[in-house]
Protein backbone atom coordinates (compact mmCIF):
# COMPACT_ATOMS: atom_id res chain seq x y z
CA UNK A 1 0.00 0.00 0.00
CA UNK A 2 1.06 3.69 -0.82
CA UNK A 3 1.69 5.62 2.28
CA UNK A 4 0.49 9.62 1.73
CA UNK A 5 2.81 12.27 2.39
CA UNK A 6 1.27 14.05 5.70
CA UNK A 7 1.02 17.61 6.41
CA UNK A 8 0.67 18.38 10.53
CA UNK A 9 -0.52 21.41 11.47
CA UNK A 10 -0.27 22.48 15.32
CA UNK A 11 -2.76 24.58 17.21
CA UNK A 12 -1.91 26.47 20.38
CA UNK A 13 -4.77 27.92 22.14
CA UNK A 14 -5.14 30.74 24.88
CA UNK A 15 -4.15 28.34 27.68
CA UNK A 16 -1.13 27.45 25.69
CA UNK A 17 -1.96 23.77 24.87
CA UNK A 18 -1.26 22.38 22.05
CA UNK A 19 -3.89 20.16 19.21
CA UNK A 20 -2.51 18.70 15.87
CA UNK A 21 -5.07 18.15 12.70
CA UNK A 22 -3.34 16.10 10.17
CA UNK A 23 -4.19 16.16 6.34
CA UNK A 24 -2.84 13.45 3.89
CA UNK A 25 -1.92 14.15 0.24
CA UNK A 26 -0.93 12.04 -2.11
CA UNK A 27 2.70 10.60 -1.95
CA UNK A 28 2.65 11.79 -5.82
CA UNK A 29 2.37 15.09 -5.03
CA UNK A 30 5.48 17.10 -6.74
CA UNK A 31 8.25 18.14 -4.58
CA UNK A 32 7.72 21.96 -5.12
CA UNK A 33 4.02 22.02 -5.11
CA UNK A 34 3.88 20.57 -1.04
CA UNK A 35 4.64 23.84 1.28
CA UNK A 36 2.41 26.00 -1.21
CA UNK A 37 -0.45 23.19 -0.92
CA UNK A 38 0.48 23.32 2.79
CA UNK A 39 0.48 26.75 3.12
CA UNK A 40 -2.69 27.32 1.05
CA UNK A 41 -4.75 24.96 2.95
CA UNK A 42 -3.62 26.54 6.19
CA UNK A 43 -5.79 29.52 4.95
CA UNK A 44 -8.37 27.24 4.82
CA UNK A 45 -8.02 26.48 8.32
CA UNK A 46 -7.66 29.72 9.75
CA UNK A 47 -10.63 30.94 9.15
CA UNK A 48 -11.96 28.54 11.30
CA UNK A 49 -10.02 28.68 14.62
CA UNK A 50 -9.92 30.98 17.21
CA UNK A 51 -6.60 29.16 17.94
CA UNK A 52 -3.14 30.18 16.31
CA UNK A 53 -1.37 27.98 13.50
CA UNK A 54 1.74 27.86 15.54
CA UNK A 55 3.76 24.98 13.29
CA UNK A 56 2.96 23.21 10.24
CA UNK A 57 5.71 20.32 8.58
CA UNK A 58 5.28 17.93 6.16
CA UNK A 59 6.24 14.06 6.38
CA UNK A 60 6.97 12.33 2.84
CA UNK A 61 7.59 8.77 2.94
CA UNK A 62 10.63 7.64 1.56
CA UNK A 63 10.87 4.01 0.03
CA UNK A 64 13.33 1.21 1.76
CA UNK A 65 12.87 -2.27 2.03
CA UNK A 66 11.32 -2.28 5.61
CA UNK A 67 13.36 -5.14 7.70
CA UNK A 68 12.25 -7.19 10.85
CA UNK A 69 13.92 -7.03 14.05
CA UNK A 70 16.27 -9.33 15.73
CA UNK A 71 15.62 -11.42 19.05
CA UNK A 72 17.64 -9.37 21.50
CA UNK A 73 16.89 -5.95 19.92
CA UNK A 74 15.62 -3.51 22.37
CA UNK A 75 14.62 0.37 21.84
CA UNK A 76 16.09 1.40 24.99
CA UNK A 77 19.65 0.00 23.94
CA UNK A 78 21.03 3.04 21.87
CA UNK A 79 24.66 4.65 20.38
CA UNK A 80 24.64 8.07 20.76
CA UNK A 81 26.86 10.02 18.02
CA UNK A 82 28.15 13.37 18.69
CA UNK A 83 29.10 15.30 15.29
CA UNK A 84 30.05 18.74 15.03
CA UNK A 85 30.92 21.68 12.44
CA UNK A 86 33.59 23.65 11.50
CA UNK A 87 32.25 26.03 14.78
CA UNK A 88 32.14 23.41 17.08
CA UNK A 89 28.13 23.31 17.27
CA UNK A 90 27.38 19.65 17.64
CA UNK A 91 24.48 17.70 15.55
CA UNK A 92 23.48 14.49 18.19
CA UNK A 93 22.31 11.59 15.98
CA UNK A 94 20.77 8.37 18.43
CA UNK A 95 20.67 5.03 16.73
CA UNK A 96 17.99 3.37 18.92
CA UNK A 97 18.22 -0.76 18.86
CA UNK A 98 22.30 -0.26 19.23
CA UNK A 99 24.27 -3.57 18.40
CA UNK A 100 25.97 -3.99 21.58
CA UNK A 101 28.92 -6.05 20.13
CA UNK A 102 29.62 -2.91 18.57
CA UNK A 103 30.96 -1.85 21.90
CA UNK A 104 34.53 -1.92 22.49
CA UNK A 105 35.21 -4.64 25.10
CA UNK A 106 34.64 -3.59 29.02
CA UNK A 107 33.17 0.24 27.72
CA UNK A 108 30.58 2.19 26.59
CA UNK A 109 33.00 3.41 23.78
CA UNK A 110 31.19 2.79 20.54
CA UNK A 111 34.11 0.64 18.75
CA UNK A 112 35.26 3.18 15.58
CA UNK A 113 37.47 0.12 14.22
CA UNK A 114 34.59 -1.71 13.46
CA UNK A 115 33.92 -1.66 9.80
CA UNK A 116 30.10 -1.08 9.86
CA UNK A 117 30.62 1.87 12.55
CA UNK A 118 33.15 3.56 10.56
CA UNK A 119 30.79 2.96 7.30
CA UNK A 120 28.22 4.88 9.49
CA UNK A 121 30.30 7.45 10.69
CA UNK A 122 31.49 8.40 7.10
CA UNK A 123 28.42 8.37 5.98
CA UNK A 124 26.91 11.45 8.44
CA UNK A 125 30.45 13.25 8.28
CA UNK A 126 30.88 13.32 4.39
CA UNK A 127 27.59 12.58 2.92
CA UNK A 128 27.18 10.75 -0.23
CA UNK A 129 28.79 13.17 -2.46
CA UNK A 130 25.26 14.83 -3.02
CA UNK A 131 23.68 15.11 0.38
CA UNK A 132 25.73 15.81 3.26
CA UNK A 133 24.25 15.67 6.97
CA UNK A 134 24.10 19.49 8.42
CA UNK A 135 23.37 20.39 12.28
CA UNK A 136 20.26 22.04 12.92
CA UNK A 137 21.70 25.22 11.95
CA UNK A 138 22.66 24.01 8.58
CA UNK A 139 26.04 24.14 8.96
CA UNK A 140 27.89 21.05 7.30
CA UNK A 141 29.24 18.28 9.83
CA UNK A 142 33.17 17.66 9.83
CA UNK A 143 33.78 15.53 12.43
CA UNK A 144 31.97 13.54 15.35
CA UNK A 145 33.16 13.98 19.13
CA UNK A 146 31.61 11.32 21.36
CA UNK A 147 30.40 7.78 20.79
CA UNK A 148 29.02 5.70 22.73
CA UNK A 149 26.84 3.30 24.10
CA UNK A 150 23.74 4.28 26.29
CA UNK A 151 20.80 3.29 27.63
CA UNK A 152 17.23 4.64 28.24
CA UNK A 153 14.61 4.12 31.29
CA UNK A 154 11.68 1.75 30.58
CA UNK A 155 8.87 3.15 30.02
CA UNK A 156 5.78 2.11 32.34
CA UNK B 1 18.80 28.60 7.65
CA UNK B 2 16.42 25.90 7.07
CA UNK B 3 16.65 22.24 7.37
CA UNK B 4 14.73 19.41 6.79
CA UNK B 5 14.83 16.11 9.05
CA UNK B 6 15.38 12.42 8.03
CA UNK B 7 13.81 9.95 10.19
CA UNK B 8 14.39 6.35 10.26
CA UNK B 9 11.68 4.52 12.45
CA UNK B 10 13.22 1.57 14.26
CA UNK B 11 11.36 -1.41 15.99
CA UNK B 12 12.50 -3.72 18.64
CA UNK B 13 11.61 -7.34 19.11
CA UNK B 14 8.98 -6.16 21.55
CA UNK B 15 7.31 -4.15 18.97
CA UNK B 16 8.25 -0.49 20.63
CA UNK B 17 9.55 2.11 17.70
CA UNK B 18 11.71 4.78 18.27
CA UNK B 19 13.01 7.17 15.76
CA UNK B 20 16.26 7.78 14.76
CA UNK B 21 16.76 11.84 13.02
CA UNK B 22 19.56 13.22 11.23
CA UNK B 23 19.62 16.64 9.69
CA UNK B 24 20.23 17.23 5.50
CA UNK B 25 20.46 20.43 3.80
CA UNK B 26 17.92 22.12 1.93
CA UNK B 27 17.54 22.82 -1.84
CA UNK B 28 17.94 19.30 -3.68
CA UNK B 29 15.53 16.93 -5.00
CA UNK B 30 13.64 14.26 -3.71
CA UNK B 31 15.04 11.64 -5.83
CA UNK B 32 18.44 12.85 -4.07
CA UNK B 33 17.17 13.12 -1.06
CA UNK B 34 15.74 9.61 -1.00
CA UNK B 35 19.44 7.78 -2.80
CA UNK B 36 21.07 9.29 0.45
CA UNK B 37 18.22 8.18 3.15
CA UNK B 38 18.54 4.67 1.38
CA UNK B 39 22.15 4.57 2.31
CA UNK B 40 21.75 5.86 5.45
CA UNK B 41 19.09 3.27 6.44
CA UNK B 42 21.10 0.76 4.90
CA UNK B 43 24.32 2.10 7.50
CA UNK B 44 22.11 1.94 10.07
CA UNK B 45 21.15 -1.34 10.01
CA UNK B 46 24.46 -3.01 10.20
CA UNK B 47 24.60 -1.15 13.16
CA UNK B 48 21.48 -1.78 15.18
CA UNK B 49 19.41 -4.67 15.88
CA UNK B 50 16.34 -3.48 15.39
CA UNK B 51 14.00 -3.65 12.02
CA UNK B 52 13.43 -1.07 9.62
CA UNK B 53 9.94 0.24 9.59
CA UNK B 54 9.74 3.27 8.05
CA UNK B 55 11.96 6.62 6.72
CA UNK B 56 10.74 9.53 5.68
CA UNK B 57 11.91 13.37 5.09
CA UNK B 58 10.42 15.90 6.86
CA UNK B 59 9.95 19.69 6.41
CA UNK B 60 8.67 22.83 8.08
CA UNK B 61 6.52 25.14 6.73
CA UNK B 62 6.66 28.72 6.67
CA UNK B 63 3.57 30.28 8.07
CA UNK B 64 4.30 33.95 8.59
CA UNK B 65 1.57 34.22 5.29
CA UNK B 66 -1.63 33.93 7.59
CA UNK B 67 -3.49 36.58 8.87
CA UNK B 68 -3.16 35.64 12.74
CA UNK B 69 0.49 35.41 13.44
CA UNK B 70 0.99 36.33 16.57
CA UNK B 71 -1.10 34.66 19.20
CA UNK B 72 -4.23 32.60 19.42
CA UNK B 73 -7.50 34.73 20.73
CA UNK B 74 -8.79 34.41 24.21
CA UNK B 75 -11.49 32.31 23.16
CA UNK B 76 -9.36 29.58 21.63
CA UNK B 77 -9.39 26.24 23.52
CA UNK B 78 -7.83 22.97 21.81
CA UNK B 79 -10.94 20.64 23.71
CA UNK B 80 -13.82 22.66 21.07
CA UNK B 81 -12.73 20.85 17.71
CA UNK B 82 -15.13 20.52 14.34
CA UNK B 83 -14.60 16.97 12.95
CA UNK B 84 -14.89 15.63 9.21
CA UNK B 85 -15.93 11.98 8.86
CA UNK B 86 -14.86 11.42 5.20
CA UNK B 87 -15.08 8.94 2.49
CA UNK B 88 -12.93 7.87 0.30
CA UNK B 89 -13.25 6.71 -3.61
CA UNK B 90 -12.59 2.82 -2.26
CA UNK B 91 -15.17 2.99 0.17
CA UNK B 92 -12.73 3.68 3.17
CA UNK B 93 -13.39 6.04 6.25
CA UNK B 94 -10.88 8.91 7.02
CA UNK B 95 -11.35 12.03 9.18
CA UNK B 96 -10.39 15.41 9.53
CA UNK B 97 -10.26 17.71 12.38
CA UNK B 98 -9.67 21.48 13.01
CA UNK B 99 -8.95 22.23 17.08
CA UNK B 100 -9.87 25.47 18.31
CA UNK B 101 -13.14 25.60 16.30
CA UNK B 102 -14.64 28.82 16.14
CA UNK B 103 -18.55 27.80 16.89
CA UNK B 104 -19.75 30.92 15.14
CA UNK B 105 -19.48 28.26 12.14
CA UNK B 106 -21.84 26.11 13.17
CA UNK B 107 -25.19 26.17 12.13
CA UNK B 108 -28.06 28.07 14.84
CA UNK B 109 -29.34 25.83 18.10
CA UNK B 110 -27.21 22.13 15.82
CA UNK B 111 -23.98 20.71 16.66
CA UNK B 112 -23.52 20.29 12.72
CA UNK B 113 -21.29 22.86 11.02
CA UNK B 114 -22.92 25.37 8.70
CA UNK B 115 -22.57 24.11 5.20
CA UNK B 116 -23.89 27.72 4.02
CA UNK B 117 -20.87 29.71 5.35
CA UNK B 118 -18.52 30.33 2.73
CA UNK B 119 -15.24 29.27 5.62
CA UNK B 120 -17.33 26.16 6.08
CA UNK B 121 -17.58 25.48 2.43
CA UNK B 122 -13.85 26.16 1.30
CA UNK B 123 -12.88 23.94 4.04
CA UNK B 124 -14.94 21.19 2.66
CA UNK B 125 -14.27 22.08 -1.21
CA UNK B 126 -10.80 21.50 0.51
CA UNK B 127 -11.03 18.29 1.77
CA UNK B 128 -13.30 16.73 -1.31
CA UNK B 129 -12.11 18.35 -4.42
CA UNK B 130 -8.71 19.41 -3.33
CA UNK B 131 -6.92 22.94 -4.50
CA UNK B 132 -4.41 24.12 -7.06
CA UNK B 133 -1.41 25.61 -4.82
CA UNK B 134 1.12 26.37 -7.90
CA UNK B 135 -0.12 24.68 -11.40
CA UNK B 136 -1.23 21.25 -10.49
CA UNK B 137 -4.16 19.85 -8.04
CA UNK B 138 -3.67 18.78 -5.10
CA UNK B 139 -6.49 16.35 -3.71
CA UNK B 140 -6.39 15.12 -0.04
CA UNK B 141 -6.75 11.63 0.56
CA UNK B 142 -6.55 8.58 3.13
CA UNK B 143 -2.92 7.96 4.90
CA UNK B 144 -2.73 4.93 2.27
CA UNK B 145 -3.16 7.48 -0.76
CA UNK B 146 -6.89 6.55 -1.09
CA UNK B 147 -8.59 10.20 -2.71
CA UNK B 148 -11.31 11.57 -0.81
CA UNK B 149 -14.05 11.73 -2.38
CA UNK B 150 -17.06 13.10 0.28
CA UNK B 151 -17.91 14.83 3.42
CA UNK B 152 -20.08 12.10 5.12
CA UNK B 153 -20.62 14.68 8.61
CA UNK B 154 -19.12 17.62 9.71
CA UNK B 155 -19.50 18.21 13.34
CA UNK B 156 -18.69 20.36 16.64
CA UNK B 157 -16.79 18.20 18.93
CA UNK B 158 -15.83 18.44 22.53
CA UNK B 159 -12.97 16.57 23.77
CA UNK B 160 -12.32 15.77 27.17
CA UNK B 161 -9.67 18.31 28.92
CA UNK B 162 -8.63 15.21 31.29
CA UNK B 163 -7.81 15.79 35.13
CA UNK B 164 -4.47 17.61 35.21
Amino acid sequence: MAHATTVTYTFTDAKAKRSIAKLNIPSTTAFADLVPFAQAAAALYEPLCHGLISKASISIPLSYTLTSAGALSDVQKRGLFTFHDATGLIAKVVVPTWLESKTTDNSSIIDITDADVAAFVALVVTGNGVVAPVTQHGTGIVGVDVMREIFRRTKR
Amino acid sequence: MAVYTLEVSIVDAKGRTSPSRLFVPTGLTLAQYQTFATAYADAMALVSGGGIRGVSLSLDVDLSGLTQTGKPTLLADVEETAEFILRTAGGLRAFAAIPTYDENHTAAASDVLDVGDVDVAAFIALLEDGITPVVTLVQPCDIGDDDITQVLSALERFRNSGSS
